[in-house]
């Protein structure tokens, strides 16, 4: 446990963490993964039954939290269509659904939820992973991009933001797999033998979500940026943050996602 | 494994070639030690083999897993998965045909770069090569390669982005495009591909197995479980597979896919290496980490149960091939039981693994003991002499010459007994004379009755006993004697019915001993003849058998020599004769001739020299004793007599203790000396069903006697000992019947 700190803030509630875990059953030549393979199953049904969801992507997997005392909610919107387990030391134990609490829906929010801004930065990412043997050898590097590393202070004024750079660092350890989100000029800092990737080197844009820090409590956050990129088949990387939201598409796919992205402002969804 | 600890692989088409892996890879080739003394870079890996390092290959710096090429040619083909998710295919040998030119140096190339941990040949297809790797969002983790597949061309968008390594210069080395991809979004820690058919593999996934069909790659069965790491197929029932988590293996059966048969013992560290024997059906081998013993865990008697309750017995061992930690181990191919451990700081061991021995006993003293896939036999060398066979070799013969069977003369039981034992055939004369003087005596005196039968049956000591106060003393001399001296012999009843037992007068009051010395000398036992004789004051006659034995076929001319001595026999107390023959009759070899100067010299009443001459027959000596004895001396002697006879269960007290308890307890004491429960139960047999019979001492040797003539599956000789035994004993008689439910 952290001690409390000034320097430090933290999120009222606890969340619980979700994985979809594929049976393998998938058509083949599905060819979309991350946010967008879950958009329709499970994104867009949360957030229809005004559940708030974060999102952590990494190398491996995708995962999806949700606050701890909406966990009959999710269980019950989800059942219809996924198996649900729960792990308890290790093993996994199946979930039925608790009809008792399907009476404490939340009373139906305005039918509009707000639009959030896009921003993309024009720097490039780059998704990796290290061998957790070898992490020692990239240790001090690490520390030194974390922490030494001089960016401006994100409550600047707002409207001198530099939209040409955002900078953007992820490290997660989870369950014993390393991912990082770097972008691609932090990267050559790096030994490159010990950083894994993709074969084929492909980098990745950001979308930033929202002019402002984006709260908890509000739901549709995810929904409303997967919709589009699962109507257009767009695989995107979506990490939540303590005050924005991220996502990474394909760079090659960068201009047609903004393009999604503004139309469903013009459409005044 | 992991890149600091090594491992270790067997070549599988060459038994004495393995390989170490750890940062590089190192090709040693086992030898048999010829000498004691080591070669120059030689290590010695036990007492009888040393390894040779033949090639080293630092290619692949950042290997995770390796796997050999299972064909015979080319030879030192290895598949290594790296650090990064590549397989690249490396070699080791001097080997440079053609084939594995092509082969050497193609890598194979995941999409995304993550951990190979695995890596698995097909045995039959050894084009095809599995490879798992870890998760990865987008991608799958099981990847089967072809690996003689060219560089695809159709991936032309990729041809720019794939970032050659160093040494790939030419197209053609580097492959994307696996030939079938499995396993989405979930991370692969063991494969294992399953023999019986080419194209079922069978992956230890993150948190379930699942076996992959390849021909129809959308289907797959799978179960959850957590032991998932290190799968592998027992290579004689190709249906079991263990597999491990942690510190607990598994063992599945795949026709029953659901629950693992059995889990074993948990070890308390996790284990990093399970592994079937492949030379012997049924032994898994186990490695904790930071161990230096492997478990041996044996399923060779248990068939896997489908469905039931109990679980198998495994049999549990531990061996401890060396000193030190052993970081990985390998079992030899075809030599039984063997293997090479290799220790983290790459010191290696040949160990092979002892079997249990089991050992059999047949009936008939042979052994049999088998250890392994040797069977031995022994059996017992048949040119020992008959004393000194085992007593159920002895009993078996004469089982075999029906022995105790004879009831007419039952004296001849001691010849079917071969002949040698003395014992037996005192025994046999005595219970011969009983039974003689029973079937022959029907009209026998009233007073001649115990209270329990037969007075007869109650040995010397008894009869003796009864005869208390009803002695005649006769004063007799020696007949051929030249002066009156007076012997005194005691006369009554029951003393010569004592007489009769010891064979030597038949029954009759008259004292003629003259058939019984007929048929000594018949049978060439000129002293025991001439003693009796002696004993029966007729020197003369004595004299007479020792000139006849001496002229005999095969006889002692001594014997002459004694008669002349014996002839010289004078009263006189101080004369020269007595004194002579009262010392040097103690050189003289044969125990009767002794006696009989015992007694000649002796004074009357006393003759100590006599009875306890210990080689004389006991019958001889009780029959003495029952002529010259006074009733107190008598009893004195037979009672000390009988308790020696006890003790040492010598089977000629029968005669003193008859077939009574105190026979039972002689007996014991015999059975328990020699284990001879054959003559225990056929001679108990005749004794009287009250006192004898219902002992449980003699029960228990008829029923052991019983069950060895079945052991031995002397089926009809155990038939006829029922049939003896139910006309004896009626409350014996078996049940006619025998229900089996």
């Amino acid at each position: 446990e952290l001690p409390p700190s000034e320097f430090m803030q933290v999120a009222d509630s606890t969340w619980l963490v979700l994985s979809v875990v594929s049976n393998g059953r998938e058509p083949p030549g599905c060819q979309a993964t991350g946010v967008t393979k879950i958009a329709r199953s499970v994104i867009a049904p949360l957030a229809e039954h005004h559940v708030s969801v974060l999102m952590l992507s990494t190398y491996q997997t995708d995962f999806i939290l949700v606050r701890e005392r909406d966990l009959p909610v999710v269980i019950h919107t989800l059942a219809g269509e996924f198996d649900i387990y729960k792990e308890e030391s290790g093993e996994c134990v199946p979930v039925t659904c608790d009809d008792v609490s399907n009476g404490f829906l939340k009373p139906k929010p305005p039918a509009s939820p707000t639009l959030h801004p896009v921003q993309s930065p024009q720097t490039r990412f780059c998704v990796l992973t290290v061998a957790p043997d070898t992490l020692p050898a990239i240790a001090t590097m690490l520390i030194d991009v974390l922490f030494y590393s001089h960016s401006p202070p994100w409550d600047a004024a707002t409207g001198s933001q530099d939209l040409d750079s955002i900078t953007f660092f992820s490290f997660s350890l989870i369950e014993g797999y390393i991912s990082i989100v770097m972008d691609a000029e932090t990267q050559k800092r790096f030994p490159s033998d010990l950083l894994l990737t993709s074969s084929t080197g492909e980098l990745w844009r950001m979308v930033r979500i929202g002019g402002q820090p984006l709260g908890f409590d509000e739901c549709g956050i995810v929904a409303q940026i997967a919709e589009p990129l699962a109507a257009a088949d767009i695989s995107a990387y979506y990490i939540s943050t303590f005050n924005f939201d991220h996502a990474l598409v394909p760079e090659e796919g960068i201009a047609e996602v903004i393009q999604l992205l503004q139309q469903r402002q013009e459409s005044g969804r | 494994m992991s890149g600091s600890k090594p491992d270790i692989l067997w070549a599988p088409h060459h038994v004495d070639r393995f390989v170490v892996c750890d940062s590089e890879l190192s090709l040693y080739h086992i030898d048999s030690a010829v000498s004691s003394e080591l070669k120059a870079g030689s290590l010695r890996l036990s007492e009888e083999t040393t390894a040779t390092l033949l090639s080293i290959n630092s290619d692949t710096p950042y290997m995770k897993c390796v796997a050999w090429y299972p064909k015979y040619d080319p030879e030192c083909l290895l598949a290594v998965g790296q650090a990064n998710g590549r397989v690249v295919l490396t070699s080791l040998g001097q080997d440079h045909n053609s084939k594995c030119k092509d082969l050497i140096g193609k890598e194979f190339v995941p999409k995304h770069a993550r951990q190979c941990n695995t890596l698995a040949w097909n045995p039959l297809d050894s084009n095809w090569l599995a490879a798992g790797l870890d998760k990865h969002r987008a991608d799958f983790s099981v990847l089967i390669w072809d690996i003689s597949s060219k560089y695809a061309p159709e991936t032309a968008v990729a041809t720019e982005k794939v970032r050659l390594s160093a040494g790939d210069a030419e197209a053609g080395l580097v492959v994307t495009k696996p030939l079938y991809e499995l396993g989405q979004n979930d991370a692969c820690l063991s494969l294992c591909w399953l023999p019986r058919d080419q194209k079922l593999l069978l992956a230890g996934m993150h948190r379930n197995l699942a076996i992959f069909d390849l021909r129809n790659t959308s289907q797959k069965i799978f179960v959850n479980t957590k032991a998932v790491q290190g799968v592998t197929v027992d290579p004689y029932f190709h249906d079991r597979v263990a597999s491990f988590y942690e510190g607990q293996v598994a063992i599945w059966d795949l026709r029953k896919f659901e629950k693992p048969v059995l889990t074993l013992t948990e070890q308390p560290k996790p284990l990093t290496k399970v592994a079937w024997c492949p030379t012997r059906t049924g032994l898994l081998a186990t490695l904790t980490r930071d161990s230096n013993i492997i478990r041996l865990y044996d399923m060779q008697h248990t068939p896997t149960p489908i469905g039931d309750e109990t679980e198998p017995t495994i049999i549990e061992r531990s061996v401890q091939p060396c000193e030190n930690y052993i970081a990985s181990f390998a079992w030899h191919p075809t030599s039984q039981n063997r293997m090479v451990v290799v220790t983290p700081n790459r010191t290696m061991s040949d160990f092979t693994v002892f079997e249990r021995i089991s050992l059999a006993w047949s009936p008939v003293t042979s052994l049999m003991w088998a250890c392994g896939r040797h069977l031995y036999e022994c059996t017992e060398e048949g040119k020992a002499s008959s004393l000194e066979k085992d007593i159920a070799t002895k009993m078996r013969l004469r089982a075999l010459s029906r022995y105790g069977l004879d009831t007419e003369q039952v004296w001849r039981n001691h010849l079917l007994a071969g002949n040698e034992d003395p014992q037996l055939k005192s025994l046999w004369y005595t219970l011969h004379y009983i039974l003689y003087f029973i079937v022959y005596t029907e009209d026998m005196d009233q007073k001649l009755t115990g209270n329990k039968g037969p007075l007869v049956y109650t040995g010397i000591k008894s009869i003796v006993k009864s005869s208390l106060g009803t002695t005649e003393n006769l004063r007799h001399s020696r007949s051929g004697s030249d002066r009156q001296a007076d012997i005194i012999q005691y006369l009554s009843e029951e003393r010569s019915l004592a007489l009769q037992l010891c064979g030597w007068i038949k029954k009759g009051t008259d004292l003629d001993v003259e058939p019984f010395l007929n048929s000594l000398e018949q049978e060439g036992d000129w002293e025991r003849a001439a003693a009796v004789a002696l004993f029966n004051l007729d020197i003369r006659r004595a004299i007479q058998i020792l000139n006849k034995g001496a002229s005999s076929g095969k006889g002692d001319l001594n014997l002459n020599v004694v008669a002349m001595a014996l002839s010289g026999y004078t009263d006189e107390k101080n004369s020269l004769w007595r004194e002579m023959c009262s010392t040097l009759r103690l050189q003289l070899n044969n125990p009767y001739l002794c006696a009989m100067f015992a007694f000649l010299t002796s004074e009357s009443g006393s003759y100590d020299g006599v009875l306890y001459e210990n080689n004389v027959a006991v019958r001889d000596r009780v029959a003495f004793a029952c002529k010259f004895l006074n009733d107190a001396q008598l009893n004195r002697f037979i009672e000390k007599l009988t308790n020696e006879m006890k003790e040492a269960g010598n089977l000629e007290g029968i005669l003193l203790t008859g077939l009574t308890k105190d026979g039972v307890d002689l007996m014991e004491s015999y059975v328990d000396r020699t284990g001879d429960v054959q003559t225990a139960s056929y001679c108990m047999l005749q004794g009287s069903p009250s006192d004898v019979l219902k002992d449980e001492r003699v029960q228990y040797w008829i029923e052991n006697y019983r069950n060895l003539l079945d052991a031995w599956r002397f089926w009809h000789k155990r038939a006829e000992f029922d049939i003896h035994r139910s006309k004896l004993d009626p409350s014996s008689k078996p049940l006619a019947q025998v229900n089996i439910n």
